[in-house]
């Protein structure tokens, strides 16, 4: 428990709630008075809304199942279309899918269409992964009817994008990929994805102009080839890029098609059905939205969010699977503000019927449901999936580009709490005073999002990726300034064109603390799996030195990451060939250009690869050097033992290594070394690797939930962790409980790391009755300036008290409305199993001291 | 291998009864013991969550063949989510 | 033989439609669960067989 008061700088600070109501709150039930959504309307739809979050695997809401809709007709497609062009059948594919889906209709709501046959549903994708497809078969939401899933399933296996890849790797190196121990598993056998469609494209041209364009491509082409003499060099290109415009436009025509449905759909339950005349004309009012868009240029503000959905369910969940949600939303929708709210001139509205439009997209969102493998209901407990929107930051003059819509998106937010979307910011010190105060009040409110990205260094870092061009049109400073986040963390430019269109480019793991775990014992995995792990690098009790060891660990991490890499250029490699987009590529000005699909086209590479578990991998490198090589207080020979036994019998050299310098203290004695290991191992060697792109791959330090998974196949590590505990929940966030000297010593510590990086998850939890406090907006402003002066990357946040979170696990039923941080996503505490809740509460909960309030220079 | 060390494992120094074991065609296999859970990426394998200590660490093993393992601590069943990691 | 086209839940699809056919038609049917109602629809043949949510036009 924090204390209430604070002496600094002469003053006694009080640290009462600002709001005086809430001092009547029990402090065990604060979020649970926090909602308060804008309408009645949206306070309906949040109570019926259909939650898709997973955990442990499993769907929390009862009556969530796979679709078979998507499978289906996906296979009919196929199997008549054998013989045309490989792009041409995947347009074919999406017309035969949107021509014939069901379509869906519910009560209030405004944005309309959902991907799947019914919004208890979700679609599965055979033509990814097989064995995730399987998987379903095998669970409580396998697709109906069973017997006609498992022929389907049968019938993609040999064309999965999975059975495409397995053929070029070693069995033994796919065996150790697929555990997602010292590595995330293959792209390819989960189906996991990210797409960063051209939200602009499709909202400033609509898609009749795309197509007009596309066919004037097509007429240059055959008259280009039709010219004497012929020339095949310059003649003979021109084939595979009338194809991908055919398929652009096939695949264009079929949305609007599809879009129109949904406009009849509307008139019909309308006119024929609706007995609520308000409720009849707004169902009116969106049928004439669906028959303009996304077919033509939106003009206000409702336009243009249904046009982004209509795309969103399409370059999403619909031509393929995609996690994420990636786009500048405030930036993307400030033209229609200004003309449906400022102006008034298309769709007039007031500013708080946007909070309302957004609060609906957030529901809508929150209903989404996505067929993903196991792994990924596993690793993002309490949740949906990684629905991530950016706002903030500046514009390509470098002027602030906080609006009115990026205040509207936050407030919707604050309303309606929902775990999803999450929310990025990206902090620039010009950055006006009332945005920020409502990403305070957003965060103040335990909601963990918005999660606070560097706006300089994402500028930065685009520009020099930029340098890697392999078409030499990478970004120019001003496309630079409109980056988002692709999914949690690693920055990406949005707009017209250069976006990242698939998770091969840059995503996916690696587990450092296990890695440490298999090089103390020759490469060997004796703690989960009992193979063969990595090669073989020696043992720890064979280790003279601890470069021997330091080197040791180089090697597993060279092989591992290597091969993770390796897996997605593969993956890319049959996605050009075999999973085209021709949708996503008809809105890339590049794709349209040049006539290539989006997977094949790299203009911007954005190559990453997120390090997670790391910090129990650093902590344990020091107390090895500590008490082993430089005090040799103790034997490596007792130390393997100890840890074989899990500690038992060893509890005062357990106590030791617990005890010995620990990361986020800023204590050079940890730091030093860790900071070595994050930018000569993590970074250098992850930096070596060059993917498909032509760039470097550089560590985006993570967690998500996959310090619990991992944590649980990792065995006792010599930080003193027992063996299955989770790991550090954060990309470079100090171990939970560790960080003992207060909030600025972990910035001190952070900002140690700059090399050879990417990005770097920082977690932190803020006391409760600081933020709510008066106090509370000042000194968490003059700690973002910190941060944002020591060119840290990155900070999310906790604001929620221990006596809450226990409360929520003793009576879940009275906590629905606790949003917690978990790690580059939020999640439902009560959805979340006890093993991830107990590791939320052990985050220790910063208190700002007199030393730290100083370090900040702030003035109260 | 050196000296000092020794394999979880060896083919002539059984498994306790209490850890999962190859068990052919056994009536009690792993893939219907409420302490197995899934493997992430291949169906055909699992893991296995029945070693558990009391400060909530739960330290899986890899299940090779659900169907073909077992071990004494089997029950048949199925954890709430809540129960799983 | 009952068909489609005999359903009150049938609508034929306009000649100016995108996804116009010759007999094809929206079947735009009410389902009902816990959480509430909500419109579903499907492209249907006018002489296809009536399903079992049939109901007389």
């Amino acid at each position: 428990m924090t204390a209430n008061t604070l002496n600094y700088r002469g003053k006694v600070l009080n640290f009462t709630p600002e709001n005086p109501a809430e001092a009547n709150i029990p402090a065990d039930e604060l979020h649970e008075h926090l909602q308060n959504p804008s309408t009645e309307r949206t306070r309906r739809l949040k109570a019926r809304c259909r939650w898709k979050h997973a955990s442990a695997g499993e769907f929390v809401e009862k009556g969530v199942q796979a679709g078979i809709e998507r499978m289906r007709l996906l296979t009919e497609s196929h199997k008549s279309t054998v013989g045309q062009p490989e792009v041409i059948r995947r347009a074919l594919m999406l017309k035969h899918l949107l021509d014939n889906a069901t379509l869906v209709l519910q009560p209030d709501e405004f944005i309309v269409g959902y991907h799947a046959e019914d919004p208890n549903m979700f679609p599965l994708y055979p033509e990814l992964s097989y064995m995730a497809v399987l998987d379903y078969l095998k669970t409580d939401y396998a697709p109906q009817p069973a017997a006609e899933a498992a022929a389907i399933v049968d019938y993609w296996k040999p064309y999965s994008l999975q059975s495409k890849c397995e053929r070029y790797f070693d069995p033994i190196d796919l065996q150790r990929g697929y555990q997602v121990s010292t590595m995330e598993g293959p792209v390819f056998a989960s189906g996991y994805n990210s797409v960063v469609p051209p939200y602009e494209t499709v909202l400033e041209d609509g898609l009749l102009a795309r197509i007009k364009l596309a066919e004037s491509h097509i007429k240059h082409a055959r008259s280009e080839m039709e010219t004497f003499p012929w020339n095949a060099t310059t003649g003979l290109p021109w084939i595979e890029k009338i194809d991908n415009w055919e398929a652009m436009i096939i695949a264009s025509k079929a949305v609007i098609a599809w879009a129109r449905r949904h406009a009849r759909m509307c008139k019909i339950v309308a006119e024929r059905f609706e007995t609520n005349s308000k409720r009849r004309a707004e169902l009116l009012e969106i049928a004439d939205i669906c028959h303009r868009m996304p077919a033509e240029p939106a003009k206000g503000l409702k336009d243009a969010v249904q046009s982004k959905w209509f795309t969103f369910l399409i370059a999403h969940a619909l031509e393929r699977y995609a996690s994420g949600f990636a786009h500048k939303e405030d930036s993307l929708l400030w033209p229609y503000y200004k003309a449906s709210v400022v102006a008034k001139s298309h769709q007039p509205m007031t500013h708080q019927q946007v909070v309302e439009l957004m609060e609906m997209e957030r529901l809508k969102i929150s209903e989404h449901g996505a067929g993903k493998s196991r792994a990924y209901r596993e690793i993002f407990p309490g949740s949906n999936d990684l629905f991530i929107v950016t706002i903030g930051g500046t514009n390509g003059d470098a002027s602030d580009a906080c609006n009115d819509m990026t205040d509207a998106i936050l407030e919707s937010a604050k309303r309606i709490r929902t775990t999803e979307p999450s929310l990025v910011f990206r902090y620039n010190k010009i950055n006006r005073a009332s945005t920020l105060r409502w990403v305070f009040e957003c965060i103040r409110d335990g909601l963990g999002y918005p999660s606070i990205k560097n706006d300089e260094l994402g500028v930065a870092q685009m520009l020099e990726y930029a340098k890697y061009s392999k078409t030499g049109n990478g970004a120019t400073p001003e496309e630079a300034r409109y980056w988002v986040n692709v999914l949690c963390m690693s920055p990406g430019l949005a707009g017209r064109r250069k976006t990242q269109k698939t998770r091969s480019e840059g995503g996916s793991a690696i587990f450092p603390a296990k890695l440490l775990e298999i090089t103390l014992n020759n490469g060997y995995d004796w703690s989960y799996a009992d193979m063969q792990m990595g090669p073989e690098t020696g043992y720890a009790v064979d280790f003279k030195t601890f470069d021997q060891l330091w080197e040791a660990f180089r090697k597993q991490y060279q092989y591992t990451i290597a091969l993770a890499i390796r897996c997605k250029d593969v993956s890319r490699t049959m996605e050009i060939k075999y999973l085209q987009m021709p949708f996503v590529s008809t809105l890339d000005d590049g794709c349209m250009e040049l006539g290539m699909d989006a997977n094949e086209l790299s203009e911007q590479p954005n190559g990453w690869h997120n390090p997670i578990t790391t910090i129990v991998a650093g902590n344990s490198l020091v107390a090895i050097k500590k008490l082993i090589y430089d005090e040799k207080k103790y034997t490596m020979v007792q130390l393997m033992t100890a840890l074989k036994a899990n500690w038992e019998g060893h509890e005062q050299m357990r106590q030791d290594f617990k005890n010995a310098p620990k990361w986020g203290n800023d204590d050079p004695a940890a730091d030093d070394l860790i900071s070595k290991y994050y930018e000569e191992i993590l970074g250098g060697e992850m930096g070596r690797n060059i993917n498909y792109s032509g760039g470097p791959v550089l560590p985006v330090g993570q967690a998500v939930g996959l310090y619990m998974e991992v944590g649980s196949r990792t065995g006792p590590t010599p930080d003193g962790r027992l063996g299955g505990e989770a790991a550090d929940d954060g990309g470079i966030s100090p171990y939970m409980g560790t960080d003992k000297k207060g909030p600025t010593a972990v910035l001190r510590s952070v900002s140690k790391v700059q090399k050879n990086q990417k990005a770097n998850l920082l977690n932190q939890r803020l006391s409760v009755p600081i933020m709510r406090s008066k106090h509370g907006f000042d000194i968490w402003h003059a700690y973002m300036d910190t941060w944002c002066d020591l060119k840290i990357d990155h900070v999310q946040f906790n604001v929620v008290s221990t006596d809450e979170l226990k409360a929520a696990q003793r009576e879940p039923e009275k906590h629905h409305d606790l949003i917690v941080r978990v790690s580059g996503y939020s999640a439902r505490f009560v959805d979340i199993p006890t093993y991830g809740q107990n590791t939320i509460i052990a985050r220790h909960e910063q208190d700002f001291s007199a030393n730290d309030l100083e370090f900040l220079n702030v003035d109260l | 291998m050196t000296a000092t060390e020794t394999a979880v494992s060896t083919p002539d120094i059984p498994l306790p009864a209490t850890q999962m074991h190859r068990a052919d065609g056994t009536p009690r296999p792993c893939n219907v013991c409420k302490w197995q859970t899934p493997d992430p990426t291949d169906p055909a394998r699992g893991q296995c969550t029945v070693n558990r200590h009391a400060g909530g660490g739960v330290w899986k093993r890899w299940i090779r063949d659900a169907i073909n393992t077992t071990c004494s601590r089997h029950e048949e069943g199925k954890l709430s989510f809540r129960d799983h990691v | 033989m009952t068909t489609c086209t005999q359903c009150e839940f049938f609508n034929i699809i306009p000649k100016e439609a995108d996804d116009y056919e010759p007999s094809k038609g929206d079947c735009v049917t009410e389902k009902v669960d816990e959480k509430g109602a909500y419109w579903l629809s499907k492209p249907v043949s006018e002489t296809a067989d009536a399903c079992a949510s049939f109901h007389k036009r």
